[in-house]
C-alpha cells in the first residue's frame, strides 16, 4: 500500500521552529501539494518524510508502518530534487539505472529498465552523456526517470518545474502529471507555484511559518480560503482583501461598509450571525468584479489609477475611499486613467473573513 | 596606438596580440630565469661555470651527471655515490607523506564537512594553528620526540612528519572543495540505496578529481623542498636529495657549481612531471567553486 501519512511532525532548529506540528496524510494514487513561501518549512517536512533530516517531534507513517528509525534507504521513497542532484561523474545512463544497481539487479535487467524508461522520457539520444552536457530540460527529464525507474512505496517531488523555462514548465508540468496518474502512488510534490499547485495536485496543503493553514482541493482552497493568508496567498492577481465593518443581514445580501462606501453583497448566510458593526475583511477575486455603467448597491465606485494589459484580459488598479481594489476586466473594455467607473461584484464568489482572519462559513 | 591596438581589434576578447604576448613572454623569462641558470650552469664544465663575465655559449657536457651517480676514487677506479639512493629517498618519502595527507586530509575533510562536531570551527582553527609557527620553532621537541621513539633516521619517522605537516593544508583545502559539492547529490544516493561507503567513494570522491590532484601538488611541492628537518631527523640510508645537496657543497676546491646544478636539474625533473601531468586538474582545482557551475 502506497500512503503517507505524518502526525505531529515538528523540526527545531536551535530557536526557531522550521516545521511546528504538521499533520497530514496522502491516499494511494493522490498528489498532493505543499504550497506555501520561501522558508515556510515546505522543504525541510519533505526531507524528514524522506528520512534525510531528523524530526524533532510527531511520526513519520510510509505504508501504514512508522518509518521514523529508517534510514533514507529503507523507507524505499523516490524524490526528485530541486536542482535535480544528477551524479555528475556518471552518464546519464548509469544515473537512472543506479537506484537499480543498489538493489542488485542483473546488468541486462537494469540495461532494458532504463532502456524503457530512457524512451518513455525521451532520453535515449542522452544515454552516453553526462549530466554537465545537458539542457535543463533533459535534466529534469533524467532527474524523473531515475525516480520512476524503480517502483518505490512513494514519490516526492523538491520544486521539481522551478529551475526550467516557461514553456518547458507547462510540457513537464503536464508530463510529470501523466507519469504520476499511471503509477497509483502517494505523491508529495513541494512548490511555491502555486499554478503548478493547482493543475498538479488532488489536494493541496498551504504552509505558512511551519505550519499548515488549509488542507483542501485546488477549487475548496480557491473558493473557500480558510483564512486571510490562504486567501491572499492564491490566485492571481491576488484577492482583494477589503476590511470594513458587517452592518446587517438581510434577503441573503450582508450590508457592509467598505472604503467609505456601503455595499450590499452575495455571502455566506453564516455571516448573518455577526454583531452589526463589527470589523470584518471582505475578499473579492478580481476576476469576481465586472464594470457597469450605472452605479448599484452591489459594488463600488472608483478611479482608475493604472491600467496593466495581461493579454486577454486588462487588469485595473482602482481606487475607492484610498483603497486599491484589483479589477479584471476583458481586453475589449475601453477604459481610461483616471475615468470613474462602477465596479460590481457578481454573484456567489464573495468571501467574509471575520475578526481572528478566518473564514465565516456555515 | 600601434601594435597593441592592432593586435586588440583584431583578436577582440578571445587571443592577446603579439604585443601583448611579447610582453608577457620577456616577463615569464624574468622569472625562469634562476631555473634557466641552473639549468645551464648543470652543462658547463668547472671553468665554464666560474667565468666572468658568464659565459652564455659553451660547449656543453654531461660530466657533471655523470658525477652525480659517480666519482672517481683516487686510485681512479668509478664508484657510486649514493645520490640514486637519495633521489629514490626523496621521492618515497614526499610520495608517501602526501599521500598519507592526503588520504587522511580527505576524510578528515569529508567528517569537517558533512558530519560537523560540536564547535566544529574550533577543531579546524587548531589544526590551522599547527601551522601558523615557523616549523624551526618546534624542531627541539620533535627532535626529542624522535629520538626517545627511535623514529628518527627511520624512513617511517620522516614520512609521518611530513604527512602531519601537510595534513593542516589538506585538511582545509579539501573542506571547501567538500562544501562546494551540492549535499542533494548524495542525499540522492543516500535514497536510492547507497550507504555511506557508496555515498563517499562513488559520489564525493569522483567529483573532487581535480581539488585531490591540486591539493597532492601543492603538499608534493612543499615536501620536496623541505630542507631543516629531512637535514636533522633522516640517516645515511634515508638522506633526500636536498640534505645530500648541501653535503656535497663542502670540499676542498669550493662549491662544485656544475655538480650542484645537475643535482638540482635532476631534482626538478619529477616535480616538473608531476607538475605537468596534472596540470589541467590543478588550474580547475585551484579555481573551484570561483565560478558557480
Amino acid at each position: 500500500m502506497s500512503t503517507i501519512r505524518v502526525e505531529n511532525l515538528t523540526k527545531r532548529f536551535d530557536k526557531l521552529t522550521a516545521v511546528n506540528s504538521v499533520s497530514m496524510s496522502i491516499d494511494e494514487g493522490e498528489v498532493l501539494c505543499l504550497l506555501g513561501p520561501s522558508g515556510c518549512g515546505k522543504t525541510t517536512t519533505l526531507r524528514m518524510i524522506a528520512g534525510l533530516e531528523a524530526e524533532s517531534d510527531g511520526d513519520v507513517y510510509i505504508g501504514g508502518q512508522r518509518v521514523n528509525q529508517m534510514s533514507p534507504s529503507e523507507r524505499d521513497i523516490s524524490m526528485v530534487f530541486q536542482f535535480y542532484a544528477l551524479y555528475p561523474t556518471l552518464t546519464v545512463a548509469e544515473n537512472i539505472g543506479f537506484p537499480l544497481r543498489s538493489e542488485g539487479l542483473s546488468k541486462s535487467e537494469i540495461d532494458g529498465r532504463v532502456d524503457g524508461v530512457a524512451k518513455a522520457l525521451q532520453l535515449h539520444e542522452v544515454l552516453n552523456r553526462t549530466p554537465g552536457q545537458l539542457g535543463e530540460g533533459e535534466k529534469q527529464r533524467v532527474a524523473v526517470a531515475r525516480a520512476v525507474v524503480r517502483d518505490p512505496n512513494c514519490f516526492l517531488f523538491d520544486e521539481p518545474l522551478s529551475r526550467l523555462d516557461v514553456t518547458l514548465r507547462q510540457t513537464m508540468r503536464g508530463e510529470i502529471k501523466e507519469i504520476l496518474n499511471g503509477l497509483s502512488k502517494a505523491t508529495v510534490i513541494v512548490t511555491h507555484d502555486q499554478l503548478e499547485a493547482l493543475t498538479m495536485a488532488d489536494r493541496i496543503a498551504v504552509m505558512r511559518q511551519g505550519a499548515i493553514e488549509q488542507i483542501a482541493t485546488p477549487h475548496d482552497i480557491f473558493t473557500k480560503p480558510a483564512n486571510l493568508f490562504v486567501a491572499g496567498f492564491i490566485g492571481t492577481p491576488a484577492m482583494n482583501l477589503l476590511s470594513g465593518q458587517f452592518m446587517e443581514y438581510q434577503d441573503g445580501l450582508a450590508r457592509f461598509d467598505i472604503c467609505g462606501q456601503q455595499v450590499a453583497l452575495d455571502v455566506d448566510p453564516a455571516v448573518g450571525n455577526q454583531s452589526p458593526g463589527s470589523d470584518v475583511t471582505v475578499g473579492i477575486r478580481p476576476r469576481a468584479f465586472e464594470l457597469s455603467s450605472e452605479p448599484t448597491e452591489h459594488g463600488f465606485t472608483a478611479e482608475v489609477d493604472l491600467i496593466e494589459p495581461m493579454g486577454a484580459e486588462t487588469l485595473l488598479h482602482t481606487m475607492a475611499g484610498g483603497i486599491d481594489i484589483r479589477v479584471v476586466v476583458n481586453r475589449s473594455q475601453k477604459v481610461a486613467v483616471g475615468e470613474r467607473v462602477n465596479i460590481v461584484s457578481k454573484t456567489g464568489q464573495n468571501v467574509v473573513f471575520g475578526k481572528d482572519e478566518r473564514l465565516i462559513a456555515s | 596606438m600601434s601594435i597593441f591596438g592592432k593586435g586588440r581589434k583584431k583578436h577582440a576578447l578571445r587571443e592577446a596580440g603579439w604585443g601583448y604576448s611579447a610582453i608577457c613572454g620577456a616577463i615569464g623569462l624574468v622569472y625562469f630565469s634562476p631555473v634557466l641558470w641552473i639549468i645551464l650552469t648543470s652543462f658547463k664544465t668547472r671553468q665554464d661555470a666560474l667565468a666572468t663575465p658568464p659565459a652564455f655559449f659553451f660547449t656543453p657536457t654531461f660530466d657533471n651527471f655523470v658525477r652525480v651517480f659517480y666519482r672517481l676514487t683516487s686510485e681512479g677506479e668509478q664508484m657510486a655515490t649514493g645520490m640514486g639512493l637519495f633521489f629514490f629517498n626523496s621521492i618515497f618519502i614526499a610520495g608517501a607523506g602526501v599521500l598519507l595527507a592526503v588520504i587522511i586530509g580527505t576524510s578528515a575533510a569529508y567528517g569537517f564537512s558533512r558530519f560537523p562536531l560540536k564547535g566544529n570551527d574550533t577543531y579546524l582553527f587548531v589544526i590551522l594553528t599547527t601551522r601558523m609557527l615557523p616549523p624551526i620553532v618546534v624542531i627541539v621537541p620533535i627532535f626529542l620526540m624522535f629520538r626517545i621513539t627511535g623514529l628518527s633516521g627511520s624512513y617511517i619517522g620522516i614520512i609521518l612528519l611530513y604527512a602531519m605537516f601537510n595534513l593542516a593544508f589538506s585538511v582545509w583545502m579539501m573542506k571547501s572543495f567538500f562544501d562546494e559539492l551540492s549535499t542533494d547529490v548524495e542525499d540522492a544516493a543516500r535514497l536510492e540505496g547507497a550507504n555511506e561507503w557508496k555515498v563517499f567513494f562513488k559520489i564525493c570522491l569522483p567529483q573532487l578529481k581535480a581539488g585531490i590532484a591540486a591539493t597532492s601538488v601543492f603538499a608534493l611541492i612543499l615536501t620536496w623542498n623541505e630542507f631543516l628537518f629531512a637535514l636533522l631527523l633522516t640517516g645515511n640510508d634515508t638522506r633526500t636529495v636536498p640534505v645530500a645537496m648541501a653535503r656535497s657543497m663542502g670540499g676542498q676546491l669550493g662549491v662544485d657549481w656544475g655538480l650542484l646544478a645537475a643535482i638540482i636539474t635532476l631534482f626538478l625533473i619529477p616535480v616538473f612531471i608531476v607538475t605537468y601531468l596534472l596540470q589541467n586538474h590543478l588550474l580547475r582545482g585551484v579555481t573551484f567553486g570561483t565560478v558557480k557551475k
